[in-house]
């Protein structure tokens, strides 16, 4: 169903967490740091806040006065507004032992479209590596780095708990 | 109204199958994705109506916005530490409340087409013998890390999203 999904494991040590030595707030703790590893995910595909964005494109949208529509425009142009539609769509969740990431943009018309989006420069031509776009797969590679930051970091917490078990 | 915790975060999620006065497990499998996909619709207009009217700056908060289907709830949440106060330059209505004014708006729209789904997708109740049911499933990571979104509002709290933004604004001038 969804168009872009990413996954991470993290591990049989949550086994061994859950059935030898859970712990509520060790479990509360260990949920934070996912939970800051989504955040920091979401904040460097943003980027600065600026278009076209650094990781994740986010365009700037304009709505046609004769037909309704949206086009896209230059960052800036009079009575545009930001999309962020795609960028909006990443969302997060748990699968068994993975943290999972996953967008599922669509247009109006239903079709999805992540896996498409391009980085701005270079500009993409058809072929899709992996069948991801440049975006999806720089989206990739932030999602293993901030994933295994939090990987390690939730290993030290489980070893300091497990060890003082 | 659907408010379900508005403390600097918002969460707005709605039990559209408590509306509708059913659980998945009356419900036949293609019943349940039916209302799934129009729950899935709902979300997606939603989405378009809070791009279309929530304010950007650096866009933290609008790329935090989320609206989704999950089985027959319509989740809305954001769990940035300000979004509660989001409002338009000159206006003092907050903006998320709009948002919820519209969910309602869109869900009621589209009520009588979920009731009409849900009423012909019961379940039958009768004479068939039903199997044994499955002994209930371990406690896993899933059910217990799944709260991301309360570990990212507990992360906004100890650190606000300006510091955040200033940290990587010096990260990014190294």
């Amino acid at each position: 169903m969804s168009e872009v999904t990413i996954e991470s494991n993290l591990g049989e040590v949550f086994d061994r967490f859950y059935a030898e030595a859970y712990d509520h707030e060790v479990e509360r703790h260990l949920a934070d740091v996912l939970g800051e590893a989504v955040t920091e995910f979401k904040d460097t595909l943003r980027g600065d806040g600026k278009a076209p964005g650094e990781v994740w494109p986010i365009g700037t949208v304009k709505k046609a006065k004769t037909s309704g529509r949206n086009y896209y425009v230059k960052p800036g142009t009079k009575g545009s507004r930001r999309s962020g539609r795609s960028l909006r769509e990443w969302r997060s969740k748990i699968v068994g032992t993975s943290a999972v990431v996953f967008n599922n943009a669509r247009d109006p018309r239903g079709v999805r479209y992540a896996r498409f989006v391009h980085l701005a420069k270079p500009r993409q031509r058809p072929g899709l590596t992996d069948g991801l776009g440049a975006a999806a797969n720089a989206a990739r590679d932030t999602f293993t780095e901030v994933m295994t930051k939090a990987g390690e970091d939730m290993a030290e917490i489980l070893s300091d708990h497990m060890g003082a078990k | 109204m659907a408010r379900v915790r508005v403390e600097g975060s918002v969460d707005l999620t709605i039990d559209v199958g408590a509306r509708l006065g059913v659980n998945t497990d009356s419900l036949t499998t293609a019943a349940r994705d039916q209302l799934e996909s129009a729950i899935d619709d709902l979300a997606w207009q939603l989405g378009e109506f809070i791009d279309l009217i929530w304010p950007v700056d650096t866009g933290a908060s609008q790329a935090d916005w989320e609206s989704a289907a999950e089985d027959l709830i319509w989740v809305i949440r954001n769990p940035r530490e300000y979004a509660e106060f989001v409002h338009r330059k000159g206006e003092t209505v907050e903006v998320y409340t709009q948002i919820e004014a519209e969910s309602e708006r869109i869900l009621a729209g589209k009520l009588s087409v979920l009731r009409a789904i849900a009423a012909a997708g019961l379940k039958e109740t009768t004479a068939i013998p039903q199997p044994i049911p499955a002994p209930p499933r371990q406690p896993s990571v899933v059910s217990r890390l799944g709260d991301l979104f309360g570990a990212r509002v507990r992360g906004f709290q100890l650190q606000s999203t300006r510091s955040r933004e200033r940290d990587r604004a010096r990260l990014r001038a190294r």
